[in-house]
Order: structure tokens, then sequence, then C-alpha cells
């Protein structure tokens, strides 16, 4: 049996017997393209592990390392079953495969903070398996029953002695697979990885020498880059242009018309840009040109008028207020906002006939596949997408709009094409956060109990736009792409018919015990582009929510800490996280001078409470200290736990405090980093994290850090001031 | 033409005299461990020492550095050859995307050769050109009072072979 024949009948074995959804395979189980990294001689078992006869064990990683620690995470797990030092395996970000579409996706998508979640028992499966046939290769060879064989450090051990384990594996690479239920993953108090903080996260080194590989870092042979003008206005159109002599600058090689503006290429990136400087465009502008914030306002406002479309009902919904012996209304809003990842977007096309490669950091790389695809005409089974990393992801590198410019650019000049967008050109043609605002109306009964919450929240749906994204990549290959096109269009007409979207509602009503609940939501959409921002509706609810709880506490005469417990007897896990944080930050006894402010989220499985210690001088917030308490079960890394809480908190606190996207006749009003500032080392509070020792499967971090920390200081802010901030960002009158 | 000294070894370049430095560095030199933040000296994210100091190249002409002294992350340490600052950076698990790292770890060895024992004021005050979004403010702050540390007491933090600290 050749080692392909032999992959084959790996993958058909697990697809079957082992129910194709636990190890992330199709459930066809039968697989025919090749794996796109897969090197010739050596033993590639399935989808994600490959060693070599020298012993190398290279992991593909199926996900986008954007910071969060993927890349450790994932190593870990593979590094526990193999018993080895996770810092030995070598790293290769995955390309385009069925195989490695994450399940309950649908696509390859990094996202949800739902890589451990739905990776963890998978990865270690597919270690596990292979540890399993190398055991069985060393047997045979050495002639020593399996049972007394031990793999460690790239080692088998038997008796007193060891074997390299490189020795095995040709052998191993013509067994065949055992049945899953062979396969014994370890026990987790055997665990030397999991759960321990024994070595720096793997990707450091590179990090830390300016070796690790970004987007913006690849350079190909003969590689020309280039620079882009945009309208003003997301959508707008080229009417006509004057290039004042742009063609004839240093460098310059082509001056081109596509989809949405001018683009300049060029030998250097600093010529492209500086020639781009001279063209004048003349704009068809998008209806978007009519909208100013002000009219975003009106505009939801408005929509809350409406009686909008049933969400959710529990209890006798808001019937149930009549009942109530208080009731508090509060109105809550947000502004759009960007993502700002520290890599401006950016990626490298290069068409050559009926192929194609792409080098891009994604977050959903068959994504980006398909719309190369789509706008150069090469079939997507065509194109090679090698992922980089991702210099922040936050959900905007799961939209390629840059990518299908580049495309367009590289099929009109017929050269290799770098597109790299300035700060600018990022922050102003974002998939921004939606703009939202919502009603709540809350009643409590005679024993100051909550009996009833109701909300309804107006402002645009995500899932549209992800859905025009998606679509190309989600569809059948023999779909002609007109088809495609005409589906995804269809985004808006789609959706709204038969659902809400849960990202627009998510957060606003879960947490708490109250016998009558209510949720309405209103679909206003002023037509700036939205997208998924770190937390997605999180972001907004937990601010809205949790801010509007400690309204409630206040009707109530109450602490807030005691009056959230109260109503947390269904929620062990928030219930527990909120007690730890309140504890260890000392709640009922700030420092003098300093307020404190809690709130608690449970967002993307994982359950996480905060308390912020601010202090308020001449109008200004300071926040010095947050304490973080989270519960994501079972811990892999506690270290990388710990820093996307840190991480969480910081990106919530600069939206909390600053961030602001404004329209100005449907032009983004902000640029750089002095309109559209970030939280510097300055404002950043020390933050202390604690995790709960949990033995429940584990679910993800990258997210679930962000919702509680706006609210936390806003109540905060109320503690110091009496003043209930009720939109973001928090500005004191 | 002009000539300068690129991590210890003299360099000529003819790009016009207005191009960043960021720019020639990266595509000229191909050193690409400097990176591209916001264009306007606002971010860090592209710090280079220039004649030993911290400066933002995505705004310094290449005119300014003539007969000058640059060094990038490439200069200050290799995987070999680690800095003491990026030995405190490994340690303590700064990056995250990394992105913002090479500016950060520049600015931060900047200070520390100007100013060995920084306090949280100094720190605060000389980081704060350097936005990381990712959030790792805490640990940098962490690692450069390490790093100081690690400084007096000549001590090893991280050493790639070994995996972990070794005194010397
Ligand atoms: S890129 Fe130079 S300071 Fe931002
Ligand atoms: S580590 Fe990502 S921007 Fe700093």
């Amino acid at each position: 049996m050749s080692l392909s024949q032999g992959r084959r009948q790996f993958l058909k074995l697990m697809g079957v017997a082992g129910g194709g959804l636990i190890l992330g395979l199709p459930l066809t189980g039968c697989n025919t393209k090749p794996y796109p990294f897969t090197e010739k001689n050596q033993w590639q078992p399935d989808a994600f592990l490959q060693f070599s006869e020298q012993g190398d064990v290279r992991f593909f990683l199926p996900q986008a390392e954007m910071g969060q620690g993927v890349t450790m995470g994932l190593a870990t797990l593979i590094a526990e079953e193999l018993d080895m030092n996770p810092a030995e395996i070598q790293i290769t970000h995955a390309g385009v495969h069925k195989d490695y579409v994450a399940p309950a996706m649908g696509a390859q998508i990094t996202g949800g903070s739902s890589s451990i979640r739905v990776r963890y028992e998978a990865i270690r499966q597919s270690a596990a398996t292979a540890k399993f046939l190398l055991l069985q290769a060393a047997s045979q060879q050495l002639q020593v029953p399996v049972g007394e064989l031990t793999l460690s450090q790239g080692q088998v051990h038997y008796s007193d002695q060891t074997a390299p384990m490189a020795n095995f594996v040709a052998i191993a690479a013509r067994l065949s697979l055992p049945e899953p239920e062979q396969v014994v993953l370890k026990d987790s108090k055997d665990f030397q990885w999991i759960g321990h903080d024994r070595g720096p996260r793997i990707d450091a080194l590179a990090k830390v020498t300016g070796t690790a590989e970004f987007g913006i870092d690849v350079d190909i042979p003969g590689l020309k880059r280039a620079a882009l003008k945009r309208c003003p206005v997301i959508g707008g159109k080229v009417k006509s242009f004057e290039t004042h002599g742009a063609e004839a600058q240093p460098g310059v090689l082509k001056i081109l018309t596509i989809d949405n503006g001018v683009a300049v290429l060029a030998d250097h990136y600093w010529q492209a840009r500086k020639a781009l400087n001279l063209i004048e465009v003349v704009w068809d502008f998008p209806q978007l040109v009519q909208v100013s914030s002000s009219d975003i306002e009106q505009l939801l406002t408005e929509g809350l008028k409406r009686e909008g479309e049933e969400a959710f009902t529990q209890g006798q919904g808001a019937e149930g207020l009549t009942a109530a012996r208080k009731t508090l209304k509060a109105r809550y809003q947000v502004p759009y906002v960007a993502h700002a990842t520290m890599e401006p977007m950016n990626c490298v096309v290069h068409l050559q006939g009926q192929r194609g490669e792409l080098w891009v950091p994604t977050q959903a790389p068959d994504v980006a596949q398909a719309i190369m695809s789509e706008h150069s005409g090469i079939d997507r089974d065509k194109i090679q997408v090698h992922s980089t990393y991702l210099g922040g992801g936050f959900g905007r590198r799961g939209f390629h709009d840059f990518v299908a410019e580049a495309t367009q650019i590289a099929k009109l000049s017929g050269e290799p094409v770098q597109l790299i967008w300035n700060r600018e050109d990022d922050t102003q043609n974002d998939y921004y956060r939606p703009a939202a605002m919502a009603d709540f109306e809350a009643g409590l009964d005679t024993n100051g109990q909550l009996q009833s919450w109701t909300v309804k929240r107006a402002g645009p749906n995500v899932l549209p736009y992800m859905f025009d994204e998606a679509m190309g990549a989600v569809l059948p290959d023999f779909l002609p792409q007109p088809m495609v096109e005409w589906a995804s269009k269809r985004g808006y007409g789609i959706f709204d018919g038969w659902t809400v979207d849960s990202s627009s509602i998510e957060g606003l009503y879960e947490d708490y015990t109250i016998e009558h609940k209510e949720v309405r939501h209103v679909t206003v959409d002023p037509g700036l582009r939205c997208g998924f921002w770190r937390a997605v509706g999180h972001s907004f609810s937990g601010f809205f929510a949790e801010s509007f709880m400690d309204e409630l506490a206040t009707l109530a005469g109450e602490d807030p800490l005691t009056f959230r417990l109260r109503h947390l007897d269904d929620n062990p896990r928030l219930k527990h996280v909120l007690s730890l944080a309140a504890e260890k930050a000392g709640w009922g006894a700030p420092k003098p001078g300093r307020f404190l402010g809690l709130a608690a989220v449970a967002s993307f499985q994982s359950y996480v409470a905060e308390v912020a210690e601010v202090s308020v001088d001449n109008g200004q917030i300071k926040v010095h200290k947050v304490t973080c308490a989270v519960d994501c079960g079972r811990v892999v890394n506690p270290d990388m736990v710990r820093t996307q809480m840190e991480g969480g908190i910081i990106y919530g606190l600069t939206a909390a405090l600053y961030s602001e996207i404004t329209l100005k006749n449907g032009a983004v009003e902000q640029g750089n980093f002095h309109d559209y500032p970030m939280l510097r080392m300055l404002e950043s509070p020390d933050i202390d994290v604690h995790m709960v020792d949990s033995e429940e499967p584990p679910t993800g971090v990258g997210e679930p850090g962000l919702p509680p920390i706006a609210p936390a200081v806003a109540n905060a802010v109320f503690a110091a001031t009496a003043q209930r901030l009720r939109r973001l960002p928090l500005k004191l009158a | 033409m002009i000539s300068f000294q690129l991590n210890g070894v003299t360099v000529t370049t003819d790009v016009p005299e207005d191009t960043p430095l960021l720019w020639v560095i990266r595509e000229h030199f191909r050193l690409t461990g400097a990176k591209f933040g916001c264009g306007m000296g606002l971010c860090g994210a592209c710090t280079m020492h220039f004649n030993g100091s911290a400066v933002r190249t995505c705004v310094l002409p290449i005119s300014a550095v003539a007969d000058g002294e640059i060094t990038t992350i490439e200069g200050l340490g290799q995987a070999q050859s680690l800095h003491i600052v990026q030995q405190a950076w490994i340690t303590h698990n700064v990056p995250q995307c990394g992105y913002c790292q090479p500016g950060q770890i520049m600015s931060a060895s900047a200070l520390l050769s100007a100013n060995p024992n920084p306090t949280d004021e100094d720190i605060d005050s000389f980081m704060s050109g350097n936005v990381c979004r990712c959030g790792t403010y805490p640990r940098i702050k962490q690692a450069i009072h390490a790093a100081a540390e690690a400084q007096k007491n000549r001590v090893v933090l991280f050493d790639p072979v070994q995996g972990e600290g070794v005194t010397t």
C-alpha cells in the first residue's frame, strides 16, 4: 500500500467509524484532494500531523494565529498526547482543505472564541492515533509487546532501552488504522502540559526577533506594490480621474481603474503611495452619501418606536411588567466602531494563467480563496492560499475586500501584486461593529426581586454582510458565479424574513433568572457596512444589560453585588466568577478616592466577571486596576488565558473610553490614531486575572474578557459621580 | 547617494531623499522586522534606533540618516543572541499577535540604555508612543522591569537552546 492509499484508508476509517465530526473530517470520510502542503516522503496520517523519518513532527495549524495563542493551545494538545515539548513541534499554517473546516462553522473560519472548544478532542485524537500507530510499528520492529512500550520526548522506551521514534515512522505509515475506540486519550490526571505553564508561547521567539512573517512581510520574485484610492464613501465608483502626471513618477508602472477606485502599481510601495496622492478622482457616490451621524441617531430613535420582531419571550413577556411593584426604563446606545488591527489590511496575489497563489493574513482562508476566484476567474481548486501570521484580527480579517482589490489589480496588470492599505484606508473601509440603541424596561416585585425584563434593540445586523462575504466559499464549486452573486446579494432579503440575527440580540437578556422576559428587534441599517468585532453582540449588550442591572440594584436599594447574586441561582458558573472577582478586588472597601464597579457576562460559553477600580478627576475617568475572574472550563494554557483576559479588557477599554466612528455625508470622519485613539501604556490599568479550576470541557477566551469591562467602568463612574452614563464612549457631563 | 550604517554594516542607497527610512529598510534592504502601522509617527510600530535613540522611521526621511547608525530589531538580537529585552519579552509571554512588538522592543531597549532603572512612571511616559492593539501593556511593563533587573545582575532570562534561564 502506498502512503497515499494508507492515508485515504485512514481517513475513511476515521470518517466513518469515528463519526467524522469528532475528527473534524467530512462525513463522507472519503478524501480525494491532497492536502495543500504535504511533503514527499513524509508520513501524514491525517490533515493535522506529519512525521518525517528524521523524527520531526509537523502540525498543520488549522486556525488563524492572530495573537490569541491558538498555536500554543493546539500544539499543547498534540504535545500532551505525544509526550513531547510543544516547542519542538514545527508549525505550518494549513492551507485550504475541507478537512480543516472548523466543526460547526461550515467554512475555515477562526472566530467566536471557538478554536479550543471545537478542536480539543479532535486534535488530541489525531495525536493519540499517530502515537498508537508509532507504538504498533515499534512493537513489530522490536518484537516487544506493544503494552511494554511507551513514547516520550521522541523516543520509544521499553524495559531499560530506548529507540528514536523516527525509526518507526516508515512502518507506521504502512499500518492499517485502529478503530477509534482502540485509541485511548490521556487521562487528565496524567497531564504534563495541559493546565500547566511550562514554557513560553511557542511563537514568541519569532515575534521578538522580527522573523515572524506577517502578510505585509511577504516578498516573492518580481513583486510589485500597489496603493489604491477609494471613494470617501464606501461603495462609490470612479466616474473619471486626472492623473496629474502620476504615471510619469519614478517607479510607477501602471495606473488602473478597478471596481471601487484607482490604483497605482509601482516597484516600491512609497512610490505607489506618493504617485497616488497626485491623482484626482471624480466619484459616483452611493446612497450612503446621504447619511450623517445625526441621521443615524434619528433612524435608531425612530426604529425603537416600531413594534419590531419578537426574538425571545418567556413567561408573560412584556405583560409581566403590569404586575411589577416598581419599574424602571432606560435607553442605551453605542456607536459604530472600527477594528483597527495593528497590521493594516494587505495581501499578495500572484496570478499565473489558470493557477493562482495568495498570501494573506486571514481568519478564513477558504473565503479568501473564493473571493480571489470570483475576481480572477481561476477555479478555487487552482488557487493556493498561504496563510501568514495576522497582525491582529478581532473579526476584521473574516472579510476580504482587500483580496478582491488586489486580485483585480493583478489581473489588469499581469503582475504579482502586494496591496498595502494605509491606516486611513483601514479606518475608513472597515466592516464596523454595528451602532445600536436599546430600550430596557424591568420590574421589581414586592421583595425587590426582578420579575420582568424587556428589551428592544434597534440597529443593523452583521449576518447579511457575512452571508454576502462567505457565500462563495460555502456554495458548491459547480454553481456558476452569477448564481453565487445573486444568492449573496440577497443577504438581507433572506435573513430578515425568517429569523432575527442572533448576534444582534445575544447577551441582552440571558444571564439572570427573571420570570417574564421579552426581547424584540428592529432592523435599522443606515447603510454603513458591518462585521464581527471582538465579542460581537456581547460587545454592546454586555454594556447595556450590566449597566441596567446596576440601575435596578439602585432602584431596589441594594448593593450591586448582592442584587446580582440573588438573581444568579440558575447560573452557578457566572455566580461563582462574580463572587470570586468581588472577593479578590476587595469589593465594598475601595481605597480612598477610588470607586469600584462590577459586571459579569457569560459569552461564547465562558463566564467572566470584572471589577474596575476607577477615579474621576476634573471629569477625567481613570481606570487604575481591573480584577477579573474567568471560568473557561478546563484551562489548556493558564498564561494564555491571562493574556486574553488582559487583551480583551484593554481592547474593550479603548472602546469604552474613546472609540466612535462618525459619518459626514456618508464618509467616515476618522482616519488615524490621532482622531481614532487607542489606549496607551499611560492609561493602561493593572490587571489581575483569576481562573476557576474546572473539569468542564474547555471553552474560548479570545472574546469573553471584553464584554464586562465597559459596564464595570460605567458602574464605577456611577459610584464615583452618581452620573449614569448610558452611551459609549463614556463621557462625563 | 546616501550611505549609513545598518546594523553595523555600511550600506548605500539612491532612493529619493524624502523616502521614509521604514520603506527603504523593508523593501530595499529586505529587513521586515520593523512594521508599518500608521505612517504618521503615532504608533511606534516602525521604531528603530538612530544613533542609539528610538525614532519613528515612517516619518524619518532617508536623507536625515546620512552617515548615521541605524539598528533594527534584526540587529538588536537574533534567536541565538537575544538582547535581554527580547529575553524578558519571551519569559513574560508579552507578544500576542506580535505586530507591534519589534517597535515596542526597540523603544524598551532604548529606554534601558538611557535609563537602566526606570520607574513605572518612566516606562509609562517613554512607552506611550507605542500602541499595542492586543493590549500587552501590563506585560511590557513587567518585562522592562525584569530586563532592568537582569541587566543589573548579569542574568540570562531565556536561552532558546536550553529553553529557560541560565545564570552567567
Ligand atoms: S508606523 Fe511609524 S509610528 Fe506608526
Ligand atoms: S501584540 Fe498585537 S498589536 Fe501588540
